[in-house]
């Protein structure tokens, strides 16, 4: 009963479930489910969220008697139907049998020869609007470790696993992705040396004097302090900007299974103003699987901040 | 059953019934006021109820694959019955955490299995540490000499943040302070531009994605006004929750939404250069993960003896509001007319 009941819910139109998802998935589900010319015996949904793409495999029956349309259309902006028999000449690719309509895709039931009973329908699909992972699956990050601890929990849990199991005999939602600020400020700030943060100051200083005794000597200040810095200021601050770079960050991060580094960029834009070129946080995704035999994941992002430390201290030095 | 014949059933059903619990997992610390998320994997596990206790500090905000309706909540214990869970062999939880006088305070979750005539057969428990930075004045002196030409205040205010968590903080002035915190002129034009610089780059997007232009807007005058009072705050939690939305919503807005600030900053670069940009952001890091927003803000000082009236809004990485502290009147006296930072009237501990 309570099967039925949640199946009905998940089709009627206007209903809770159909408003919240804008994933073309569940359209799918629902052209084959009243599709009377088949009879769906297993349909299999994999969701990309990195490719924001969609495959939907159904194995169908063909219902040759019942008094239905042969032609199913499918009114959606997916991206390929292939069709594959699953009768005498296995896995024969059945391409004819879908036509490309101006509003969607057409299926063909009329061209199938009479020795076919099975098919396996795969759908692939973009999608464009991702907000519905939201009303699907819970992600929670650590906001910040606690005390000196360097480690960031990441947790996800499927919000609704039964109407999946109901529908679905699989379903997949590949690469959940995961967003963790890690704070980078106290090894960026304690690992760049006194004598360069005052060379800094005494720029300021220079750049503001208006008098000329001052000028001269916050000139000659300015160039003592040059000279013990060794290389360029400019470069040198550009190459700690450069540890900011994706490539270079993800050194710095190490992320357990069955989670896995996806991307890093700066983070905080909103906070940091007027500093946005050298950032506090550095926005790190990762990335995990969820699926009905694992509806929940933990992992653990743990920020190398000792190997960062190390690697601005070395800009510095050279 | 005698009481000792119950215990030793209990411990051998326990026994037996540790095993099906695949994990408990809960994580070990949130800040204060952090959602702590957690779930339960079983399996073949025959129980009548699952009873969950919770920590003063913690409350019930959703149960995932249950039906709500059969789930009782009586204070800090939650009941889930057998028959309320959807799918045998998992449980979701998302919890709320609140702010509490205690800064670092550990929870403990107890989650105990229930069989027939409520024997336990099977008792877990995990230990959540709930922190939040806390700041606190020290000693602030009635007077304070500055020379503004050093950028060097001969006495200090001592302020003390605890060892937890990130404190974001904002110092203002208040409106009856003879002395005013504001903006330095030049921070003000390199702004003026940065603003002129981010409106061009946005332009074309704005033409394409006429419907996100309140996003925008909302990160303009965030950039704009800066963070002033409780109000702000409010105003940039929502802009990071449409972050959130919007990415997943549209990526390729996004993608272009973030190309055209990084083109704004980069055009405005001239304004502010390089080295100055690190300075500031040194000097916006304070001991012990204290973020200081605008740190370039100062006074206007002179010989003689003006009143300054200092609050400090103090927030989080949550971005959740704190009670903001008032410094005592001080009278500020400069060995000739100029500007200091604000910011360096502190001593940070």
């Amino acid at each position: 009963m309570e099967v039925n009941a949640r199946r009905v819910s998940c089709m009627t139109k206007g209903s809770k479930n159909e408003k919240k998802t804008n994933d073309i998935g569940e359209e799918i589900y629902r052209i084959l489910e009243k599709a009377r010319a088949l009879q769906v015996e297993s349909r299999e949904v994999s969701i990309k969220a990195p490719e924001n793409s969609g495959t939907f495999n159904a194995a169908v029956k063909l219902n040759r008697g019942a008094s239905a349309s042969r032609k199913i259309l499918f009114p959606l902006d997916v991206e390929r139907i292939t069709i594959h028999s699953l009768g005498p000449s296995k896995f024969a690719q059945l391409d004819d049998l879908v036509e490309k309509v101006s509003n969607g895709f057409q299926l063909h039931i009329n061209k199938i020869s009479k020795d076919v009973e099975d098919l396996l329908l795969t759908i692939e699909y973009k999608i464009q609007d991702m907000s519905f992972l939201d009303n699907i699956v819970q992600t929670d990050v650590a906001a910040e470790p606690s005390g000196e601890s360097d480690s960031y929990w990441m947790h996800a849990q499927l919000k609704d696993l039964k109407s999946f199991m109901d529908r679905y005999d699989r379903w997949e939602l590949l690469e959940t992705p995961f967003n963790v600020d890690v704070a980078i400020e106290s090894e960026v700030t304690s690992s760049i040396p006194r004598y360069f943060v005052r060379h800094l100051r005494l720029l300021r200083q220079l750049i503001g004097a208006r008098e000329r005794g001052r000028i001269a000597k916050l000139s000659m200040m300015v160039s003592s302090s040059r000279r013990k810095i060794g290389g360029d200021p400019h470069s040198l601050i550009s190459s700690l900007e450069g540890l900011f770079d994706p490539t270079q960050f993800k050194r710095f991060v190490e992320v357990s299974k069955p989670f896995k580094y996806s991307d890093s960029k700066k983070g905080g834009e909103y906070l940091d103003f007027p500093t946005g070129i050298f950032p506090k946080t550095m926005k790190v995704t990762s990335r995990t699987k969820l699926d009905l035999k694992t509806p929940a994941s933990e992992g653990r992002l743990v920020y190398k901040k000792r190997t960062l430390y190390e690697e601005i201290s070395k800009i510095f030095e050279s | 059953m005698n009481n000792y014949a119950k215990y030793i059933s209990c411990v051998w059903i326990s026994l037996l019934i540790i095993l099906p619990i695949k994990s408990i997992y809960i994580p070990p610390y949130a800040l204060q006021g952090e959602d702590v998320p957690g779930h339960i994997i079983w399996s073949s596990l025959e129980f009548k109820y699952l009873k969950i206790e919770l920590p003063e500090a913690m409350s019930k905000k959703q149960l995932y694959n249950v039906r709500a309706e059969m789930v009782e909540t009586l204070g800090n214990t939650i009941i889930v019955r057998n028959a309320a869970i959807e799918v045998d062999g998992y449980l979701g939880m998302l919890f709320s955490s609140r702010k509490v006088e205690n800064p670092a305070v550990k929870g403990r979750i107890q989650f105990s299995f229930m069989g027939e005539n409520d024997i336990i057969l099977s008792k877990q428990d995990r230990e959540v540490y709930l922190f939040r930075p806390k700041l606190k004045l020290g000693e602030t002196p009635r007077e304070i000499k500055v020379d503004p030409a050093k950028g060097f205040a001969y006495d200090r205010i001592e302020a003390e943040k605890n060892d937890e968590g990130t404190l974001l903080l904002k110092i203002r002035s208040a409106r009856s302070s003879e002395i005013q915190v504001r903006t330095p002129n030049s921070m003000v034009e390199y702004r003026r531009r940065l603003v002129k610089n981010l409106k061009e780059e946005y332009a074309d997007v704005r033409g394409k994605y006429p419907h996100y232009s309140n996003f925008f807007d909302k990160y303009i005058s965030i950039l704009e006004k800066g963070w002033r009072n409780q109000e702000d705050l409010k105003t940039l939690k929502e802009f990071v929750a449409d972050t959130h939305r919007i990415t997943l919503e549209n990526r390729e807005f996004m993608e272009k939404f973030v190309m055209a600030l990084l083109n704004g900053y980069w055009r405005s670069q001239r304004f502010l250069s390089l080295p100055e940009t690190l300075l500031r952001y040194i000097e916006s890091v304070k001991h012990k993960k204290i973020w200081l927003a605008r740190p370039e803000n100062i006074i206007t000082v002179g010989p003689k003896p003006r009143i300054l009236k200092l609050e400090m809004m103090p927030s989080d990485l949550l971005l959740d509001t704190y009670d903001t502290i008032k410094v005592r009147d001080i009278r500020i006296i400069g060995t000739e007319a100029g500007e200091i930072e604000v910011a360096k009237l502190f001593e940070w501990k």
